[in-house]
């Protein structure tokens, strides 16, 4: 038996034991070496990058009919298709085209897997490490405010009008980390802090529903995180910073508050190092501090990040990431305000009852947040055409009140402790080079304690068992035109007695009617399961709030008509343009319901968001000048009554410069405006003093760097021309703050 | 091109430059002082959980209007079982108050308020001036409570 059993194998996979191998050089049109192109043979792990005079070398090959791609920074990709017979060492002589203006930029949250930004059918917006850096960029939220349809209501992300407010409760926008779901247990919120932020390679926004492959959350949207990998030379990152917020040009607002009159500072310290420390290990570590005063009373916090990230390649067919992810957090919670004549002191409420002049200010509660991530996979290439992953997932949050009279740690019986952990497993099969096919499994759980919650059996330790099965299907039906289909299944075990399940479908072409333009039509559906806090919480220490063990899941279904493409303008212009149909049912929002006599998570009526998204970046001939600008416009509307869905600003504006002014010094801006929403509606705004107010969003940053050797100095100076306005209700944005900055990397 | 831009991105700016939200204007606070008779049979003692003057700058739909404290004027509690009681409420926010009256709180829940006498001089209508100290009567008859939610 054992012998038939090697036999088969022989038969199936004896080719491949043969020693076949590919080598070559690759040259640009004017027969130049392009050292450091990447020489990817498609749907395996087998791959090089070419020396400095273009030359490489990938043993080890399976035979047959292999579909191998070659890419560089600044020349246009290219595909060969290659034949080895068995035993074969073939040798090869490749060119690339210049392209000299166009980026190289690869996406993979579009279809799990990367693939050019050109060619994606759907919405994807992307965010690179230098334009992070430039802005220097410490947190998800700040670096979202400059993407294009993403609104970002305090701790609330919001894109394409998909979330209005709630507290960053339920978030209908899918973070990721590598890959992994990264939502908290207790409220399925953003953990906007927990980045390795110096060790960030991109930031991925999939604007759309991604339920059909990502499941619950994805409503609205995917955030993608990628990491980066690790340079063949050891590299070393030491980076300070520190700055101050100036005291508001008001002193009606300066006089409620005994340090309104100051300049608050803030600052921070992150090191990081990478290494490949052969051809088969590579790690990166990174650790970041930041001390922030505030510029309100009662909003200063400070933050502690650990990052570790390793790779192991033993054979040239396996790999082994792990992702370790640390976090620290002390912060004061500035929720609500006293009134618009005193926006810098917390709100007093005294629920229900005339205010209490004396009571301690509940607008800004205290708390010690700690959070630990941990991310492993494994990748199996099996041959030519077929490739597995298996990833796991724990994510830990531990929230613990500061008791406000004190300053003492409350006991953690007080507090929130809750675990979200999972694994998946995901076959790739590339049968044909125009076919490719992604089918998988996941199963993850949650467990939560929470003081504030109070579950179906009335206990106040939950879980939330699901489990779901995809599949994606990419298929190039001819030269010109991709088809690509994808079908999830979810089921959820929110608690004893209830059980949720959706069946999640998407479709998408994307046809090249002209090279480099790419017109796309996609269309998709988009689920959110409650949360734990929307479902289960039970308490009256703030608010009067009341469970709701009938919270229906959230659906929405998107259609979204696109074209990309990029011509020469006196340089290089890109655009993408796309017009989006949105419907939404169930809605889950906290409203007051009388019949409970207090505050409850009710499933809202249908909506609808209309809109039309413009993008465009220019860039000279010389690399000098770069230009982007984004407008985004919304039409949204509830259904039943045809009234605008709240917090939803109707026009959009994002838009960026950067230029080399002299020699080794650059200077840019970036502007975001966002109009007034249209309507306001929050259950708040009963007690809240002023907190109907809302108005437009005009920001200014400017930026200047230099470098000389090693170093860098940048001077950031954000929200330049002070202009003052809310995000969200009760809550100022933040004012004009200058930043000196400084970077060390050999 | 370039110049475009530049022009484009330097004029999408400027209209920042107006500062945007601002403190609004403050009117000064007023006071109000009032009188309260009271006829009728009192309710129950367990379904007098408090009793106060409430002053509202606007006309309630349902008692969850009962929630905008930010539009209302709250006096301390009253005196229960007495058939006069006398009012005073500092620091009042000027304007005009269009519904106001006594509320009693007739049980435990946050919303268990009913109005059992409302001020009815001037079609229920008074005004608060800055520094200035407004002067109402309200009778409260237990046996012909107000009509809630009014009809308008």
């Amino acid at each position: 038996m054992k012998r038939m059993v090697v036999i088969l194998w022989l038969l199936v996979f004896g080719s491949d034991l043969q020693a076949q191998s590919l080598k070559g050089r690759i040259l640009s049109e004017d027969g130049d070496p392009i050292p450091g192109a990447n020489v990817l043979v498609e749907g395996t792990g087998f791959g090089a990058a070419a020396d400095a005079n273009g030359h490489f070398e990938i043993p080890r090959l399976p035979s047959g009919t292999l579909v191998v791609s070659i890419s560089s920074i600044g020349f246009y990709s290219n595909r060969m298709t290659v034949v080895l017979a068995v035993g074969e060492q073939k040798e090869v002589e490749w060119t690339l085209r210049v392209k000299v203006f166009e980026s190289d930029e690869v996406v993979v949250t579009a279809s799990r897997r990367e693939q050019p930004a050109l060619s994606v059918p759907v919405s994807v917006s992307i965010l690179s490490a230098d334009e992070l850096s430039r802005r220097n960029v410490i947190s998800l939220d700040d670096a979202l405010r400059s993407v294009s349809g993403v609104q970002v209501l305090d701790n609330q992300i919001n894109i394409r009008g998909s979330s209005g407010f709630a507290y960053n409760t339920g978030s209908r926008v899918l973070m990721m980390l590598d890959g992994r779901p990264l939502l908290t247990a207790d409220s399925d919120g953003i953990p906007l802090e927990a980045l390795p932020s110096t060790e960030i390679e991109r930031i991925e926004v999939l604007k759309g529903p991604g339920s059909a492959l990502y499941g619950s959350g994805a409503l609205g949207g995917v955030i993608n995180v990628i990491t980066k990998d690790y340079p063949d030379t050891p590299t070393s990152t030491v980076r300070m910073f520190a700055g101050t917020w100036e005291p508001v040009r008001y002193a009606t607002w300066r006089q409620g508050w005994a340090h309104g009159d100051e300049f608050r500072p803030f600052w921070g310290l992150s090191a990081s190092y990478s290494e490949k420390k052969s051809p088969t290990f590579g790690w990166w570590g990174n650790f970041s501090f930041r001390r922030d005063s505030g510029y309100m009373e009662l909003s200063g916090r400070d933050v502690f990040h650990g990052f570790g990230k390793a790779t192991w390649r033993p054979k040239p067919s396996y790999k082994v990431d792990v992702l370790l992810g640390l976090m620290a957090k002390q912060q004061d919670d500035f929720i609500f305000w006293a009134s618009a004549r005193d926006v810098l002191s917390p709100g007093r409420v005294s629920f229900g009852d005339p205010p209490d002049p004396n009571a301690s200010p509940n607008g800004a509660p205290d708390n010690f947040v700690k959070q630990i991530s941990f991310l492993p996979s494994f990748t199996h290439f099996l041959n030519a055409h077929w490739f597995y992953e298996v990833k796991g997932r724990v994510f830990g949050s531990l929230v613990q009140p500061i008791d406000d009279g004190t300053g003492k740690l409350k006991k953690l019986s007080e507090g929130t402790v809750g675990f979200r952990y999972g694994a998946e497993g995901q076959l790739n099969w590339f049968p044909r080079p125009e076919t490719r096919m992604v089918f998988g499994l996941s199963r993850d759980a949650i467990t939560t304690r929470s003081s504030f919650f109070t579950t179906t059996n009335g206990d106040d330790l939950g879980g939330q068992p699901e489990a779901a099965i995809f599949s994606h299907l990419e298929q190039e039906l001819s030269e010109d035109l991709q088809f690509v289909g994808g079908l999830r299944y979810d089921h959820y075990q929110v608690d004893d007695a209830t059980v949720e399940t959706r069946l999640s479908p998407k479709l998408s072409l994307a046809y090249t009617w002209y090279p480099g333009q790419v017109v796309r039509l996609a269309w998709g559906h988009g689920f959110r399961v409650p949360s734990f806090a929307e479902r289960f919480t039970d308490d009256r220490e703030f608010l009067p709030i009341v469970r709701n063990l009938d919270l229906r899941p959230e659906r929405s279904q998107s259609i979204e008509l696109g074209i990309r493409g990029s011509i020469r303008a006196a340089g290089q212009l890109s655009w993408d343009v796309s017009v989006f149909h949105n419907t939404y049912s169930g809605f889950i929002e906290p409203r007051l319901v009388l019949a409970e006599q207090a505050f409850q998570f009710i499933n809202l009526p249908n909506a609808t968001i209309d809109g039309a998204e413009i993008q465009f970046e220019w860039q000279d001939q010389a690399q000098r000048f770069k230009v982007r600008t984004g407008y985004t416009y919304l039409d949204s509307k509830e259904d039943a009554t045809g009234e605008d869905l709240p917090f939803r600003a109707r026009h959009q504006i994002v838009s960026s410069l950067d230029s080399k002014i002299w020699k080794s010094i650059s200077g840019g801006l970036d502007f975001r405006f966002s109009s007034e929403p249209e309507r306001v509606e929050s259950d708040f705004a009963r007690f809240i003093p002023d907190a109907e107010i809302m108005g437009d969003t005009r920001v200014l940053d400017l930026r200047i760097s230099g470098t000389k050797g090693p170093f860098e100095a940048a001077i950031i100076v954000n929200n330049a021309l002070e202009y003052y306005y809310v995000e969200r209700p009760a809550l100022l944005g933040a004012p004009r703050r200058y930043t000196l900055r400084l970077t060390y990397r050999q | 091109m370039k110049l475009t831009c530049i022009i484009l991105l330097l004029s999408l700016s400027l209209s920042a430059c107006d500062h945007g939200l601002e403190p609004p204007d403050f009117s000064g606070t007023g006071t109000i002082v009032g009188t309260i008779e009271y006829v009728g049979q009192w309710p129950a003692i367990e379904e007098l959980q408090d009793l106060r003057f409430v002053g509202m700058r606007f006309v309630p739909r349902d008692t969850s209007d009962f929630l905008q404290l930010n539009l209302m004027a709250i006096s301390g509690g009253l005196k229960k079982q007495v058939d006069f009681d006398e009012f005073r409420v500092d620091e009042v926010t000027t304007g005009l108050y269009l519904y106001s009256g006594i509320a009693q709180k007739f049980d435990a829940d946050l919303l268990s308020w009913r109005p059992v006498g409302l001020y009815t001089n001037d079609g229920g209508i008074f005004s608060v001036a800055p520094n200035q100290t407004t002067e109402i009567h309200i009778r409260v008859d237990f046996n012909n409570l107000p009509i809630f939610p009014p009809t308008q």
